[in-house]
């Protein structure tokens, strides 16, 4: 079995696991509005330590929390290093070309990359603590009023929930075509541009057909077992909002009030 | 090609709540012109072993730590890792791997799902065209295509333009062969080469394996969890359990075991089935486990038996 | 009752391909187990889907429990034949086993306390009840054909068809399977029908039949086919290796029973020497 970290549900009975996933989306939502105004460091301390709060009450491994930054560890360090190299400042360290580099630079880099950090692990907590079904019942029941302007809000949800369901089997099957063609000696790693999109050729004709397959498989095995649209439909598992659900709601509160507030009566450190 | 590996140990998913150690201290050797079965539950590490005889999986970073860790007084150092296939040496980072995946050819499960050009001859010269140092010459495409197909048992002129969409399982499966074969790798593996395919399918590649073992194949192994196949066809077999190698020996020996297997949780082949009934009957039968053998010898002991009456 | 009944059913996939399945009359009485035989391309996979209104025929009508299959009826139809196919992986919606097991059940509507019920049932019934809240990529192919199959029973169908469904599993999921299924057609009283191409599974039911070129060539008790050993063969069945030692003792002379299980052949043999 591979690595396959990034949208897989974790499965351990903890406070944030019962939390109505409306809620949880909402929080997620909430909590990156919160970060994209905190705008000292003061206001992201705030955040990260909601944050730290959150994944002990989760139960989630830290090195499974960590995991999901590592994956987008490169789009980190990318965007800080073009902010330390390229930022304008004022107060100047070193420069070079037209490379300068300063200590707004760093800060503000320091900033994004916290950021992005932090919205990573908070997104990825929502997926390792929420299963799919609930997760896209959680967005079906929020997206609920666009069902008056025709939207066919059960159909997204279900297309998202069985995304998520084949996301590991699609990329285990990449895995195997690319072994399978690495074996007939593809050369996936060497060459401009261009050869490296002719040489993926081999893995994608492989993977769409069997995507395509599957998918017929599905509709079928779905079809068997009376799937005929979301009119009928019951749902074995209700969302509800209980105790655990008003604490989190009234945390969440606390934590986007203190940004602002912060926002407003402390000035920023830079 | 020699297959050589001593201490060999993988984990998947290291430092994870998954971490599965797949493989632990596994030694195993190889003669060349073997055909030679590996056994084994899903998940019994057998897949993970064959992977990396291409290189496919290198070997762990592991052997990096084993080398930097300082050892405390008193302390043995790990055995060192061995992974070689002829003059390769796996464990060494310089190898050349391309020269080593000519050499050693890999079939994976349902290999038709790898087919990808539009005509089966594109496809199958897929390995060829990445193998060669020059680009070859459209003859010689034909040629080794040609040769490839012929010998599993297809028509070339009949093939070559049809898309591999188009063919039966059957032919699908075969042409996927072809285009692993087509470079003549001196070892050939192939994990679960009959999977999915109806009774008579699975004769027909089990057959199609002994004609590459003959005509193509210097050494080829078959990664199984069919014991019949195993007993049938290999002339050595390694069992494989929770990533161990839990013994290496001739059918006709390994079945001797059957409790021992079954203790495993494996199947034994009908023919061990057979003679543990009866030897509990008192009839002896001392056969290879291959169905003619266990034949022939039933009808020895009835002969034998009807001599004695008369 | 007639579970399932084909009456004169033409089928094919294109209007200028041969026909897959042609002029077929076949029929599974209630509580019937089945086994359906047949080489790739047999037209055994069309016969499955053409039974709960996947495919259409082109001709000839297809009956569920006496009612006719048309776009009306064919909702109840497939409450009360289930299908189970034949991989593993491309059968389940969701990433929880309940969740999955649960699917069918929401799809016709049922009161929540009632999928609950039906998840029970159907878990117990597989034997995977310790697994309800198992992650499904994480089970063998075995149990996943297992859920695929509580998937299909949380219908409570009256009927379950089996396409091909331990192709492409190992012998131990094989064989968990062919138990489940045996035990739910003993115990529960299911109509089971089989399609395999393992001779060996088919033994257990209580009628096989082999299809060649969209037809049945054979029917009869499995042990009966199974004597007609040439015949199938003509319909390029392999015969099991058992079928193989028997065959060829008898050829020699010595005068064994046909037959397919081990431990019986081995008794034959003893009594013979």
């Amino acid at each position: 079995m591979k690595d396959v970290s990034f949208g897989q549900y974790y499965p351990v009975d903890s406070f944030v696991h019962r939390l109505d996933p409306r809620l949880k989306l909402l929080f997620l939502i909430a909590y990156i509005v919160a970060i994209f105004l905190a705008s000292n460091f003061y206001g992201l301390a705030v955040c990260a330590g909601a944050l730290i709060v959150i994944v002990v009450f989760s139960r989630i491994p830290l090195g499974k929390v960590l995991r999901a930054v590592k994956g987008v560890v490169f789009l980190v360090i990318f965007t800080a290093a073009l902010n330390i190299l390229f930022y304008n400042g004022e107060t100047v360290y070193a420069e070079w070309w037209v490379i300068t580099i300063t200590k707004e630079g760093l800060i503000f880099s320091a900033f994004l990359a916290l950021r992005l950090a932090l919205l990573v692990v908070c997104s990825s907590l929502l997926t390792y603590t929420t299963t799919p079904v609930s997760l896209t019942d959680g967005v079906e029941s929020l997206l609920t009023p666009l069902k008056w302007i025709k939207v066919p809000v059960h159909a997204l949800a279900l297309v998202m929930s069985i995304a998520l369901r084949f996301i590991p089997i699609l990329m285990d099957e990449t895995e195997r075509i690319k072994n399978a063609q690495k074996a007939r000696g593809a050369d996936f790693e060497s060459g401009n541009i261009f050869k490296r999109v002719r040489a993926m050729i081999p893995i994608l004709v492989p993977l769409l057909l069997s995507a395509f397959r599957r998918a017929d498989e599905l509709g079928d095995a779905m079809d068997a077992r009376c799937y005929t649209g979301g009119n009928k439909r019951t749902k074995y598992k209700k969302l509800r909002f209980g105790w655990r659900d008003l604490i989190a709601f009234l945390v969440g509160a606390a934590l986007i009030a203190g940004v602002v507030l912060m926002k407003i009566y402390l000035p920023a450190p830079y | 090609m020699r297959i050589v590996a001593e201490h060999l140990s993988y984990v998947y998913n290291p430092k994870s709540p998954f971490a599965t150690a797949a493989l632990r201290d596994v030694s195993l050797t190889i003669e060349e012109g073997e055909f030679f079965g590996i056994i084994g539950h899903t998940g019994s590490g057998k897949s993970t072993f064959v992977q990396h005889l291409n290189g496919l999986l290198r070997l762990p970073s592991s052997l990096k730590k084993y080398k930097q860790k300082k050892l405390k007084k008193g302390q043995t150092p790990p055995p060192r890792t061995v992974l070689k296939v002829g003059e390769f040496d796996l464990t060494d980072k310089k190898t050349d791997f391309r020269a080593l995946r000519k050499s050693v050819g890999m079939v994976f499960q349902y290999p038709e799902y790898q087919l990808f050009a539009e005509t089966v001859r594109d496809d199958v010269a897929f390995g060829l065209k990445n193998f060669s140092a020059e680009k070859p010459s459209d003859e010689q495409i034909d040629e080794a295509v040609r040769a490839a197909l012929e010998v599993v048992g297809l028509d070339y002129e009949e093939m070559k333009d049809k898309s591999p969409f188009d063919l039966s399982g059957g032919q699908k499966r075969r042409v996927a062969i072809a285009g692993v074969i087509v470079t003549r790798p001196e070892v050939l593996v192939l994990d679960e080469p009959a999977a999915g395919l109806d009774p008579l399918g699975k004769k027909e590649v089990m057959e199609l394996l002994h004609k590459l073992h003959r005509e193509w194949c210097k050494t080829v192994v078959v990664v199984s969890h069919d014991m019949d196949e195993i007993s049938e066809n290999c002339t050595k077999a390694a069992v494989f359990s929770e990533g161990r190698v839990h013994c290496v020996l001739p059918p006709k020996e390994l079945f001797r075991r059957a409790d021992e297997l079954t203790g495993l949780g494996l199947d034994v082949p009908l023919t061990a089935k057979l003679t543990t009934a009866l030897a509990k009957r008192g009839v002896e039968i001392d056969c290879d486990f291959t169905t003619e053998d266990f034949i022939e010898k039933v009808l020895a002991v009835w002969a034998a038996r009807k001599g004695g009456d008369a | 009752m007639k579970a399932i009944e084909f009456t004169n059913v033409s089928f094919r996939y294109e209007d200028d391909s041969p026909f897959v399945i042609d002029k077929l009359n076949f029929s599974v009485e209630e509580g019937e187990f089945v086994a359906v035989l047949g080489h790739n391309g047999s037209g055994k996979s069309t016969l499955a889907r053409l039974s709960n209104g996947l495919l259409i025929p082109d001709a000839g009508t297809v009956s569920v429990f006496g009612v006719p299959l048309t776009d009306k009826t064919l909702f109840d139809a497939r409450k009360n034949v289930g299908v189970v196919f034949q991989n593993p992986d491309n059968q389940t919606v969701a990433t929880i086993v309940e969740d999955d097991v649960a699917f069918g059940a929401e799809n016709v509507g049922l009161p929540r306390e009632e999928i609950g019920k039906r998840i029970d049932f159907a878990l117990r019934a597989v034997g995977m009840q310790d697994y309800r809240n198992a992650t499904v990529a994480r089970l063998s192919g075995g149990q996943k054909q297992r859920i695929a199959i509580a998937g299909v029973l949380a219908l409570k169908p009256r009927a379950v068809i089996l396409d091909e469904s331990t192709a492409m599993l190992d012998p131990r999921g094989r064989r968990e399977i062919v138990d489940v299924v045996t035990r739910l057609n003993k115990e529960e009283g299911i109509t089971v029908v089989l399609i395999t191409h393992f001779m060996e599974e088919a033994l257990l039911a209580d009628r096989a039949v082999v299809m060649n070129r969209g037809e049945i060539v054979m029917q009869g008790a499995p042990a009966e086919i199974f004597e007609r050993q040439e015949e199938l063969v003509t319909y390029n069945l392999a015969l099991p290796r058992i079928g193989v030692i028997c065959n060829r003792l008898r050829a020699a002379g010595m005068p064994v029973e046909n037959t397919l299980d081990a431990e019986k052949l081995a008794e034959e043999i003893a009594r013979c020497v």
